[in-house]
């Protein structure tokens, strides 16, 4: 398992599609609102997978879905999450890291400040009895899940920062 | 020494020069110039040439060649230019390794010309037909300066200034040189290796000696002189100062005193570097003796020499390096040298054939000119720039053309992707030695590698350089073949989809979109596409899915490969043929992960390259240059005339190996990628990996 990238925002990336702006002056800003309402809609369909279907391949499919967008445009940490989703889906990984380890590693981590990082964690509903051989990787995906909402909630900060608008 | 009253002068001439400016000129510096300064004031010298016309202090650079060691293979430095990509390092990181095997020089022997080569491993200069081919020596000007390596010669082992000498050199001398033990012309593959890892030579020291090993200027190059190398096949580099490189230094390190350089010793102008770094370099030859150039020989009225080594190949006044050891299945593309005016026109196939076994023959009489065959598309118009230079093809009567490829095979698998400066310029690259090199056909490698030679070309190796006939030297087929084509995207993710599909806008290229692998097979099916960028992990029918259907319909339709295989599925589904071009779509995959599984599931079901996301847009543009030159060409007729028809002399063939992928599906017929390289096949073999998607 890579490491996740301390910045939030890979710029070398993002601003390839800012470059863009010159033909289509709200083109970047319109993809990040589209990624924002994607994100939201994925990290739902997640939840439902792991309260409903717990369907590992579903897990994995959504995980590479979000990965491929947020990682298009920039958003490194938010694909790292999504990256470690799909292969826990696809059983390939066995550990999530814990939340405030993440954190830690965050380059500049005055970001977090004024940020409930617990806010938007969903309840585990789902119980290990060590007879179901999936239940691991539904925890971690779940454990995953919420760690890819807080990193969604500091790109958002950070894009809105530099956008300078509430997005 | 009274150097200090003589004016600081070095001499420099133009690499691949045209005869307009191929004498060496001297340029006066002062001890706060740098290599840009002398740029600059090579270029006042030349301020009323065509070649300063084409080129600025940004297009030239300034160096030299050298070449590599193989006795010194196995001394790698992972900082060096091993990567053959070309990479800055520091001379002085490599100068005092000292390889294993190398010899130690006899104390007191490094002033005696006599027992000079038995100590050292005098290399000469490679030149420019050694590296790049009998037609590039043609037309160009000759290196003057012979390079020694040695990485054991220490510093203080520089040896006493001696004067120049004028090459009026001995025979004696000569055979000396080639008799060096390094020397072993004949047993040397003439053609590059490509493969990083098949034979990593760093150059050790970098000394600079007189062609004929009489003076003594084996120095090792100055600690912490910078310049970058670049990697000429496998014999030799190019060394490229940096231009904030002091002038002096370089001068002090290679020719020692001020005055010591002869004009025959020129340091060379690199013109138009981005051009030719693209171009793959031709057969590379083991450095052979020195050989005085045509205006050499006339200014010196040197007499040839007899008695060359055992091995030698070369006679004086020829600047042949003969090939030797060469591999018959190369002949076909064997880079041969010639006045470029006298070629020959061939038509057809028997004439190819015909021309192609007198060049087998002629291979094996190593006086005999050496011949190149070079493809041009049908009714090609235009010039053919063989390293910027041309070649007279303004009217059709002197367009060669050929019907069918001689060894279709072997064209085919050495189609990589075309790159701006390689439509058909390039040499082709021995099949066998392919086949050696397990290249994996990775993004980068492949953009390296060498493109199908679609040119037939003969000329016979001149001693002089002909007249330059054609105005507009840098002229190439490439400029006029940007690539209208039409794309598909096959993605999922409408925010990639936006992004993908505004960078194509943005270039005017015509694109369509594929939210899934059905989506992207039916949209394939009403044709007219060129090139396929393909997510693999889709919904409905993953991109591998959709690749391996979209091969097997055009193997079934016949695209791509011989017509005679159409009558092997006689109940194939019919494409609506007037719509497509005969050549197949090239299907780039984009790999959202660095998994060298997924690579290898892509290429095996038929994708021809593979981009990793996220899709970095540098990469994407210049993929669609590659791969959208190389539909051009295969299509040169319908890109012509906007319509997609495969020309006649346009050579595509399936490898008739057939994928041996353990698909469950059997609805799925075996099939192979013609355009796919071959390198991959290891990965065909192995491919009990399921190619369903995970």
């Amino acid at each position: 398992m890579s490491t996740i990238p301390p910045e939030i925002i890979n710029w070398t990336i993002l601003n390839e599609i800012i470059s863009m702006d010159d033909d289509d002056s709200d083109f970047s800003k319109s993809l990040i609102i589209q990624f924002i309402d994607q994100a939201q809609t994925t990290f739902a369909q997640m939840q439902r997978q792991l309260d409903g279907d717990k369907n590992l391949t579903e897990l994995d499919n959504l995980g590479h879905f979000l990965k491929g967008s947020s990682a298009a445009l920039g958003l490194q940490r938010i694909a790292w999450v999504c990256e470690r989703i799909q292969n826990l889906g696809r059983k390939m990984e066995h550990f999530f890291p814990d939340k405030i380890e993440l954190i830690n590693t965050l380059s500049n981590k005055s970001v977090i400040n004024g940020i409930d990082i617990d806010e938007d964690d969903e309840e585990m509903k789902i119980q290990s009895d060590g007879t179901d051989d999936n239940s691991l990787y539904l925890i971690l995906i779940a454990k995953a899940l919420n760690q890819a909402r807080l990193e969604f909630k500091l790109a958002r900060v950070e894009l809105s920062k530099y956008y300078n608008t509430d997005l | 020494m009274l150097n200090s009253a003589l004016l600081w002068k070095v001499w420099l001439r133009i690499d691949n020069s045209t005869d307009e400016v191929n004498q060496p000129i001297s340029i006066q510096f002062d001890e706060i110039d740098t290599i840009d300064d002398l740029k600059s004031r090579f270029f006042q010298k030349l301020s009323s040439t065509r070649w300063r016309e084409i080129n600025d202090n940004a297009s030239i650079a300034i160096g030299l060649y050298t070449p590599k060691l193989e006795i010194q293979a196995d001394n790698r430095d992972n900082s060096g230019p091993d990567n053959g990509d070309g990479s800055t390092s520091n001379v002085n990181a490599s100068i005092y390794r000292n390889p294993k095997k190398s010899i130690v020089p006899l104390p007191g022997t490094s002033s005696l010309p006599r027992d000079f080569t038995k100590d050292r491993n005098v290399l000469q200069h490679p030149k420019p037909t050694q590296k790049r081919g009998a037609l590039y020596e043609a037309f160009g000007a000759v290196p003057t300066v012979a390079m020694t390596i040695n990485a054991n010669f220490s510093p203080n082992e520089a040896p006493s200034p001696s004067p120049q000498r004028p090459y009026s050199t001995s025979p004696k001398q000569l055979s000396a040189t080639v008799r060096s033990p390094l020397l072993r012309f004949a047993s040397v593959s003439p053609y590059p290796k490509f493969h990083p890892d098949n034979q990593i030579i760093t150059p050790t020291s970098l000394t600079y000696v007189s062609p004929h090993n009489k003076n003594k200027y084996a120095r090792p190059l100055r600690k912490g002189l910078n310049y970058t190398t670049e990697s000429i096949g496998d014999s030799s580099y190019k060394i490229i100062f940096e231009p904030d490189e002091l002038a002096i230094n370089i001068y002090k390190e290679l020719f020692g005193t001020m005055g010591s350089q002869s004009a025959s010793q020129s340091l060379l102008v690199f013109s138009n570097v981005n051009l030719r770094q693209d171009i793959p370099p031709l057969d590379i030859l083991n450095v052979v003796d020195y050989v005085p150039t045509n205006e050499e020989i006339s200014q010196q009225t040197i007499q040839a020499v007899d008695g060359f080594g055992l091995d030698n190949q070369v006679f004086p006044g020829e600047q042949t390096p003969a090939l030797v050891n060469n591999d018959e299945a190369d002949s076909n593309s064997k880079e041969n040298s010639n006045n470029p005016q006298e070629f020959q026109l061939i038509t057809n196939e028997e004439q190819l054939r015909r021309a192609s076994q007198e060049l087998k023959d002629e291979e094996k009489d190593t006086e005999s000119p050496w011949q190149a065959i070079l493809l041009l598309p049908k009714g090609y118009k235009g010039e053919v720039d063989f390293q910027n230079k041309p070649v007279l093809y303004t009217d059709s009567d002197t367009i060669l053309h050929s019907e069918r490829a001689v060894d279709t095979e072997s064209l085919l698998q050495e189609s990589g992707p075309l790159d701006e400066s390689g439509v058909g310029l390039n040499q082709p690259l021995s099949e066998c030695q392919r086949r050696k090199d397990n290249v994996t056909p990775t993004s980068p490698i492949l953009a390296n590698s060498q493109t199908p030679h679609y040119s037939i070309y003969n000329a016979p190796f001149a001693v002089s350089s002909p007249p330059d006939p054609l105005p507009n030297l840098f002229t190439t087929t490439s400029e006029k073949v940007f690539p209208k084509i039409n794309v598909l995207i096959v993605e999922d993710n409408v925010i990639n989809q936006a992004i993908l599909g505004s960078f194509l806008r943005k270039h005017k290229i015509s694109y369509k979109l594929a939210k899934n692998g059905q989506e992207a097979v039916n949209i394939w099916k009403e044709g007219g596409l060129h090139l396929i960028f393909m997510d693999l992990q889709l919904p409905v029918l993953s991109g591998i899915e959709a690749a391996k259907q979209i091969r097997d319909f055009e193997k079934q339709n016949g695209i791509g490969i011989q017509k005679s295989l159409n009558n092997s599925y006689p109940n194939h589904e019919k494409l609506p043929c007037k719509k497509f071009s005969q050549a197949p779509v090239i299907i780039v995959a984009l790999t959202a992960s660095n998994s060298q599984m997924d690579k290898r599931k892509a290429l095996v079901s038929g994708c021809n390259d593979y981009l990793t996301k996220p899709v970095n847009l540098h990469w994407l543009s210049k993929k669609i240059t590659e791969w959208g030159c190389m539909q051009a060409l295969i299509d040169f007729d319908g890109w012509k005339q906007g319509e997609s028809r495969m020309t006649d002399s346009v050579l595509v063939k399936s490898p008739k190996k057939p994928i041996a992928h353990s698909n469950n599906d059997s609805n799925t017929l075996k099939q192979t990628t013609p355009i796919t390289p071959t390198k991959h096949s290891p990965a065909r073999k192995n491919s009990n990996l399921s190619p369903t998607q995970n």
